[in-house]
């Protein structure tokens, strides 16, 4: 397959500050979507803008589809589609005049902008309003239009920083959908700081703290790596920590309510079946039994304080 | 060599076809918008107030010469260039109160860009920046037009009104209204770019207007005028 996306030693640094991030070395395959996933500041959304040329690296740099980014910046960036953070919308244009003019913005063939524009926003769910002035959509319908932006020339690299951002669970779902669905014909990079959504959608993962890649692999590697540490158990009748403390494997007991327990254990698996039966033997009634997938922080504690893979 | 590779490269014809564009959405943000509607008549009444103001006292001395002098033929003066290019006329007091209106125009041509975050569909687009610019500036321009068109009104009513008109007088008063206003756009469009608050950029392009349009004025200008 195909390199679509390539960085070598990509740094920044805004006037006066630290560096915002250092040596990013990346490289994005053809199709499927690649996970950016950091916390606030981790330097994602510079990373981003520097691939989409919205930002000048102060060292490093960006080939698209093999081609120099800031050599040749007209070639490189008729093959990228960005969704900033904010969605870059006209708010006095209505949906049509937008999108006809962010193709035309990418020398879009003015023959071909027409099937695009209804293809577009067939694909984005935006037919029934393309009259609409962008001023008075929601927020969920904004964000589509900056989705339908991003992929009306078909670039083959989509860039999207943190498209679900502000959206609720009706629409998260329909946007994981779109994303997918646009996954299978394009290179998707895609950043989030939430670890659930990364995982449901991505193949590979990229992680970010303090502007350097701390973990770099597929999303399989990651979930191996990433084995719980915890279970939480949920009980009718409160549990006494030391029967707990005699189950095979339990290495360390937490109560977060009284009913409420946060279980260590120490690898095999087998522990929530082995937790069911210490419940019935003690009539603790058990309501639930579930891996905690640990925050996001300690994940990027534990990350960061080891050595870059 | 630049300049002339530049210029080579103007007549691409995918060039210009992008900076139309870009100039077609700007005036559609324009016009959508009330802003530009607002200037525009603001800036008709005001050249009306300005007409009127000096229409009037000319009319009234003519009657008066009339009825006392029976022999009075005209006014020895040209009386387009009273009506039109004198102290408190309308073309100069336009010129005056320009400092009002194009620092508005022009407030929000790059910085409601970089404020909307519509700068990073731009820039991740493969336009440059000289398009960017160059097609803003077109925008402007094309409003600019519209406001020389409503002092073209007035020109057309003198053109009823006054017997003998100097053509010449008011088309090149009106050329030279055109390129200063375009000038003064210009002023304002790179004091938009240099900042992302629209009232800074405002505020800045105001004082070089406002400076600018007091350049020369006062002596020199009745030496034009006047020929003295």
């Amino acid at each position: 397959m195909s390199i679509i996306l390539k960085t070598e030693g990509l740094s920044h640094r805004y006037a006066n500050a630290s560096w915002a991030i250092r040596d990013i070395n990346l490289e994005i395959e053809q199709y499927g979507i690649v996970g950016l996933l950091g916390t606030n500041g981790a330097g994602k959304s510079t990373t981003m803008n520097i691939i989409c040329g919205a930002l000048n690296p102060t060292a490093g740099k960006v080939y698209i589809n093999g081609i120099d980014l800031q050599a040749e910046p007209e070639r490189a960036k008729k093959e990228i589609g960005f969704l900033p953070q904010n969605p870059p919308l006209y708010p006095d244009l209505t949906i049509d005049e937008f999108l006809t003019y962010s193709a035309e913005l990418r020398f879009m063939e003015p023959r071909t902008i027409k099937r695009a524009l209804e293809e577009v926003k067939e694909r984005c769910g935006l037919t029934h309003i393309s009259s609409r002035l962008i001023a008075n959509l929601s927020g969920g319908y904004k964000q589509r239009v900056g989705i339908a932006q991003a992929i009306i020339h078909k670039p083959k690299l989509v860039v999207f920083d943190e498209p679900t951002n502000g959206l609720d669970p009706n629409q998260l779902i329909e946007a994981r959908k779109l994303i997918k669905e646009i996954a299978l014909d394009h290179a998707v990079l895609l950043s989030s700081h939430i670890l659930t959504e990364i995982q449901l959608l991505c193949k590979e993962i990229i992680m970010i703290e303090g502007g350097k890649i701390v973990f770099s692999d597929t999303m399989d590697a990651f979930n191996n790596y990433m084995q719980p540490q915890s279970v939480l158990l949920r009980t009718e009748i409160p549990a006494q920590g030391a029967e707990l403390l005699k189950v095979p494997g339990v290495s360390k007991v937490e109560f977060l309510t009284e009913r409420q327990v946060r279980i260590y254990f120490d690898g095999d698996q087998a522990i929530t079946e082995r937790l069911a039966s210490a419940s019935m033997q003690h009539g603790w009634r058990l309501r639930e039994v579930s891996f905690d997938k640990g925050l996001l922080d300690d994940v990027f504690k534990q990350l960061s304080t080891q050595p870059i893979q | 060599m630049y300049s002339n590779s530049y210029l080579l490269n103007l007549y691409n014809k995918i060039e210009v076809k992008i900076i139309f564009k870009i100039a077609r959405t700007e005036l559609r943000n324009l016009f959508y918008s009330p802003v530009a509607w607002f200037l525009a008549i603001a800036f008709l009444v005001q050249c009306a107030v300005f007409y009127t103001n000096s229409l009037i006292p000319y009319a009234k001395w003519q009657d008066v010469y009339i009825n006392s002098t029976p022999k009075w033929k005209d006014f020895d003066s040209s009386l387009t260039a009273v009506l039109f290019l004198s102290g408190d006329s309308i073309i100069s007091s336009a010129l005056q109160n320009l400092y009002l209106f194009v620092p508005l125009l022009t407030m929000g041509l790059i910085s409601r860009e970089a404020n909307n975050g519509t700068i990073k569909l731009l820039y991740s687009s493969p336009v440059k920046v000289r398009h960017i610019v160059l097609g803003k500036y077109l925008a402007i321009m094309v409003y600019n037009m519209m406001l020389v068109m409503i002092v073209g009104i007035f020109m057309v009513t003198a053109f009823f009104n006054i017997r003998s008109l100097d053509y010449g007088l008011l088309l090149s008063a009106v050329l030279g209204f055109y390129l200063l206003v375009c000038a003064y756009t210009a002023i304002g469009m790179f004091m938009s770019s240099l900042t992302n608050y629209q009232i800074v950029s405002a505020i800045g392009s105001f004082i070089i207007v406002f400076v600018l349009g007091r350049i020369g004025g006062g002596y020199g200008r009745n030496m034009i005028l006047y020929g003295t």
